[in-house]
């Protein structure tokens, strides 16, 4: 039995099919790693060697670079928006998107929690084009060009986040709650001690992709932060170093690794939700 | 026993209203936010609004007439941009994410590490996907034509690859593939994860050969997930704006923008919110046109594959 599987085996490692698979694979990862190669050689380069030699390595491995574009592109100020945008706005976010949760969980068998729920899904599917009124709305309430617009923005309730908890919620054995009301927990109890950890992947599944997408959005902050000093890193790298006429790409790179590192531990710590959190969302 | 009932059904009245209450703040925020302006945009098209002093002047449909009067061939080129895109996405990216998905199928060690590895590229941000691209493309500075000018030093550097708007426009589609890979790839291996293995070795054992058992049992069992893949691809394309703002430079000649990027750049612009009002209520009939061409579409095809 162990032999035959054996033969099997080889013979479907050697079967043509999966060969050309296989190497599709690593062409697709060659790909993938061509441009970010470059951008790590580039940013070791000097401009003279940029224009001289575009694709080779560089004579010495200098960090001049990354000083510059520290410096000149004002990544502590920006960093420092960034983490209190992108961090007050997740925490409200995500404590939002559990209690709403939570009390649309409690009423779903009613007609006004079904509709109240299927309110918030439907306007996940319907093509947003509000940019622009919402835009004007937040100049109207004193929301534009400041950090506490765009952090009470970034708070509302994510329809896609009440989405994947709720899936999650609705899993949950309704004896339990009912058991945790006769032992006398409230509903903020059983909210925030019982239920929450219980949909903690769910959550954290949900926390993670709000985090990329508050922490990378460039455009939606370019519309709304003006003023240089309120610049978030996404937005300053852009800004600073691609100019209308002339691009420093050695110095653009060093500021984009520089930044992106952060990213990539973050990624390689919880790589297991990341990816789990795009499945989830197939699951929900 | 009735008078009990009667007050049990009363105390359930009442903890409805209590967590409709409860909700009640967290929808007035949310219906501000995202759904009043949704709806602000079809009346204010009609208007001139100047967005710093807000003032407000009735001119009917005077934009929807320039858009498809002096400007319509932009507003032409602008729909046939975004059917360019959504096509070329759908087509590069689905069969890529097909072809890749069926290639790491098998759950070893080896697969997982690729398929985390192509998932990667998402965690970087926007801007730093399209300033490292926007390097690769640059016309005399740019990786690829000095890769190119390895082999034809005559021809190349100095091709810009924003030249031409076909062209250009699936410059910012392998930007896009390159950056969210790894959804599609998640998608359609969870779906491949429930699709039951023993069937498709019960019809092996039949007799039917493996490409077989790929395309009459397993593909069909897929094909909830392939079409949901199919709908988030479509949809995603039709509203993508970001890669085409953010590559956008000096060497791009052609007009490339599709409905997204072009309302991005107008509000960017605007001193009259007017007339991307009605872009915007334009882009809005465009993009639900087709997802629900697409919607019916599918479902059709599903019925006929399913039975």
């Amino acid at each position: 039995m162990d032999k035959k599987n054996k033969k099997s085996k080889l013979k479907s490692v050697l079967n043509p099919l999966n060969l050309s698979g296989k190497a599709f694979v690593y062409v697709y990862a060659l790909i993938l790693i061509i441009p970010l190669t470059f951008a790590i050689i580039t940013a070791f380069k000097t401009r003279a060697e940029l224009t001289l030699n575009p694709i080779g390595f560089p004579e010495s491995f200098s960090f001049d670079n990354f000083v510059t574009a520290w410096i000149d592109g004002d990544l502590l100020n920006a960093t420092k928006n960034s983490v209190i945008i992108t961090g007050v706005s997740l925490l409200i976010q995500t404590a939002t998107i559990i209690f709403a949760t939570f009390h649309l969980d409690c009423i779903r068998d009613t007609k006004i929690g079904t509709f109240m729920y299927m309110l918030l899904i439907s306007s996940m599917f319907i093509p947003s084009v509000c940019a622009v009124t919402g835009l004007a709305l937040r100049r109207r309430l004193g929301l534009y060009n400041n950090l506490i617009g765009e952090i009470i923005c970034g708070s509302t309730l994510s329809a896609f986040g009440v989405f994947i908890v709720s899936g999650a919620v609705r899993s949950l054995p309704k004896e339990m709650r009912e058991a945790a009301q006769m032992d006398g927990a409230g509903d903020f109890y059983y909210m925030a001690k019982i239920m929450t950890p219980l949909v903690k992947p769910a959550i954290t599944t949900v926390a993670l992709l709000n985090f990329t997408s508050k922490w990378n959005d460039s455009l939606g902050a370019i519309l709304t932060l003006r003023d240089e000093k309120l610049w978030t890193i996404p937005m300053s790298l852009l800004l600073n170093f691609k100019g209308q006429y002339s691009v420093r790409h050695e110095i653009m790179f060093a500021g984009l690794i520089m930044t992106s590192i952060p990213l990539i531990i973050a990624y390689c710590v919880c790589q297991k939700h990341f990816v789990a959190a795009l499945t989830g969302s197939v699951k929900g | 026993m009735t008078q009990d009932r009667k007050v049990k059904l009363k105390k359930k009245y009442n903890m409805v209203w209590k967590h409709v209450i409860w909700l009640l703040p967290f929808y007035g925020v949310w219906f501000l936010f995202s759904v009043y302006p949704q709806l602000e945009v079809f009346p204010m098209s009609l208007y001139e609004w100047n967005p710093v002093t807000n003032v407000k002047e009735y001119v009917g449909l005077h934009y929807y007439e320039m858009m498809f009067g002096l400007r319509l061939d932009s507003t032409l080129q602008n729909t046939w941009n975004t059917i360019l895109y959504v096509i070329y996405l759908l087509g590069i990216q689905s069969i890529l994410a097909m072809i890749l998905t069926v290639a790491l199928r098998r759950n070893t060690r080896h697969n997982r590490f690729f398929r985390a590895f192509f998932f990667m590229p998402m965690v970087f941000s926007g801007s730093m996907v399209c300033l490292t691209w926007s390097y690769m493309y640059d016309a005399n500075l740019g990786v690829i034509n000095n890769i190119l000018a390895l082999f034809n030093p005559e021809k190349y550097p100095g091709v810009s690859f924003f030249g031409i708007n076909a062209i250009a426009v699936l410059c910012a589609v392998i930007v896009h593939i390159w950056h969210n890979m790894g959804h599609p790839i998640t998608i359609l291996t969870s779906g491949f994860n429930t699709v039951e293995e023993d069937l498709a070795e019960a019809a092996q054992v039949d007799g039917a050969t493996k490409w077989q058992s790929f395309w009459k049992i397993e593909i069909p069992l897929m094909l909830p997930t392939i079409m949901r893949m199919v709908l988030l691809t479509i949809l995603t394309g039709a509203m993508a704006s970001s890669y085409q703002v953010l590559l956008g430079n000096l060497s791009a000649v052609a007009d490339y923008d599709t409905f997204g990027s072009l309302l991005y750049k107008s509000i960017l612009s605007a001193t009259d919110y007017g007339p991307v009002c009605a872009l915007s209520v334009c882009m809005f009939f465009v993009v639900g046109g087709i997802t629900l061409i697409q919607f019916v579409a599918l479902r059709k095809i599903e019925d006929k594959i399913l039975g």
